[in-house]
């Protein structure tokens, strides 16, 4: 498996947040696309997730005083992220037709990627099936579980850091990816 | 070692805390092996996929008109201003004190009269395409016409017919065959717009049967000698003789005089001050349907510039115009302007 640099690896930012434009404005540059991936994923909304991001940073820069350098810059906005998605999941719990449309848009357009070119055609049409079948689980976690299994599998965080970002205890996280990998298995047919 | 991989196993192995043990029977047992592979690939691509799918809509979607700090460092200094300043009741107030302020502007600049005498020359324009009755001129007061064959029904509508110097056939709803054919005419002004009607009829009248009007002498309508319209002659319109005209009327009767609203005292003329001038001067008016005066004439002069100086005092004066049925009209009146010295 791949490694990502995550932002315990990059150094880049400072633990310390700069209160100077410059700084922030790198800092956002850094972050900004990993928060927002796991917005999107979270709710798959192209606009809601963009407003979200919008909104995690605002919250950071507003807050950048109260940000005592315990966790890392990074897992410090992927917790504001991750309290935002949850905000907006208990909003949006009314808005049942919304919801509707929007996964049904996006949730293909999530699907519509363009595997390794090496593959070859029936491997590219398996590993989109497999995909889809992770989305469809994906859709249908609970928050919590769902949030630990972005937080593990796309973003590569280590447990502790998903402990971090979501407060729980690294026995809760565990028991949490378990019940989600145990639905995937399901999904994908691997029975035993 | 023999024992298969359960469940709880594999998941641990796939989360990266797997024991030694475990990833051992992994690598030799072809069937958990084949488990491990299949999740850990699924998972894999399904990473690809979510990294390529948020790669591309972010892209998608931001221009760096801004860079994203200068976005935030505007909104936090715009949310701090609004904190101190009391924030939305102050905004709210303040817009809708310039909301009221330029409406406010937008009325009290539509209300001057050049606002107005605008608009009403544009409407006036408008009028052309027969929405509206047609406007009788309102430089001359006279003109008009009227006819009917003392017929029961109100006049039908229709068009009129063409313009002419002069009239020799008067229009009839239902031609009458004639020995000399001389297509019927009114002695209007060719610019009064008309109804295009195949039949002559009243532009003002009512769809229904035909009918000439409860007029005489020929013509359509309610009035006589052979126009079209209430009113006396050749023309259209309620007024008389030829032309399209309003015609005036004389308070009594039906039509109510028409009542001063606001008048101006004349100024004494240099030379009748000298003379040390008094008496009155007689002017006959035509009060209009917007209770000006127009068409002032001397009835009794004074002289010594007298005249001229009611004449243009009378002109600045405002009436409330006489009434026929409701609808104001013009109507004759005589005034006296009374030149004394104290």
């Amino acid at each position: 498996m791949e490694r990502t640099l995550t932002s315990e690896l990059a150094p880049v930012a400072d633990p310390v947040v700069a209160d100077s434009c410059d700084n922030f404005d790198s800092l956002a540059r850094i972050h900004w696309p990993r928060v927002f991936r796991f917005i999107l994923a979270s709710i798959r909304d192209k606009d809601a997730a963009e407003n979200l991001t919008q909104d995690c940073f605002f919250r950071a820069y507003r807050a950048r005083d109260q940000f005592r350098g315990a966790s890392s810059i990074g897992t410090w906005l992927m917790r504001i992220a991750a309290n935002l998605v949850r905000d907006h999941e208990a909003s949006g719990r009314v808005n049942f037709w919304r919801r509707m449309r929007r996964t049904a848009v996006d949730a293909k357009e999530a699907c519509d990627w363009i595997p390794d070119r090496k593959m070859s055609p029936e491997d590219a049409a398996v590993a989109h099936e497999q995909v889809e079948a992770i989305w469809s689980v994906v859709a249908n976690l609970s928050e919590r579980q769902r949030t630990v299994f972005l937080l593990r599998f796309v973003e590569d965080m280590e447990l502790m850091e998903i402990a971090a970002v979501t407060g729980m205890k690294e026995g809760t996280v565990k028991v949490h990816l378990f019940r989600a990998l145990r639905a995937v298995r399901a999904e994908l047919g691997v029975t035993k | 070692v023999n024992r298969h991989l359960s469940t709880q196993d594999i998941s641990r192995c796939l989360i990266g805390e797997g024991l030694q043990s475990e990833a051992r029977h992994a690598r030799e047992c072809a069937e958990c092996g084949a488990e491990l592979a299949l999740l850990e690939t699924s998972l894999g691509q399904f990473r690809h996929a979510v990294r390529q799918w948020g790669e591309r809509v972010d892209r998608a979607s931001y221009q760096p008109v801004m860079s994203r700090s200068r976005l935030f460092l505007s909104a936090a200094a715009l949310d701090a201003r609004a904190e101190a300043g009391g924030g939305a009741t102050r905004a709210g107030a303040s817009s809708l004190l310039m909301h009221a302020a330029a409406v406010a502007l937008a009325f009290t600049l539509g209300s001057t009269p050049q606002a107005r005498e605008a608009t009403r020359s544009r409407l006036s324009f408008l009028t052309a395409v027969q929405l509206h009755a047609p406007q009788p001129n309102r430089d001359r007061a006279e003109g008009g016409g009227g006819g009917g064959a003392r017929q029961t029904l109100e006049a039908s509508r229709g068009s009129l017919p063409k313009a002419a110097p002069r009239q020799f056939t008067p229009p009839r709803v239902d031609p009458v065959p004639a020995e000399l054919l001389l297509p019927p005419s009114l002695d209007i002004p060719a610019t009064i717009t008309d109804l295009r009607a195949t039949t002559y009829g009243d532009p003002l009248g009512r769809e229904g049967p035909v009918s000439n009007g409860r007029g005489s002498g020929g013509g359509i309508g309610d009035g006589n000698r052979g126009g079209v319209g209430p009113g006396t002659g050749s023309g259209y319109g309620p007024g008389a003789d030829g032309g399209f005209g309003s015609g005036v009327y004389t308070a009594g009767g039906s039509v109510s005089a028409p009542v001063l609203l606001h008048q101006v005292e004349p100024e004494y003329s240099e030379d009748a001050r000298k003379a040390k001038w008094q008496g009155i001067v007689m002017l006959a008016v035509v009060v209009d349907e917007r209770g000006r005066v127009r068409e002032v004439t001397v009835v009794r002069s004074l002289g010594l510039g007298l005249d001229e100086k009611a004449i243009e005092a009378v002109r600045q004066w405002r009436f409330r115009p006489g009434m026929l049925n409701g609808s104001p009209v013009p109507v004759r009146a005589t005034v006296e302007v009374n030149f004394r010295l104290l």
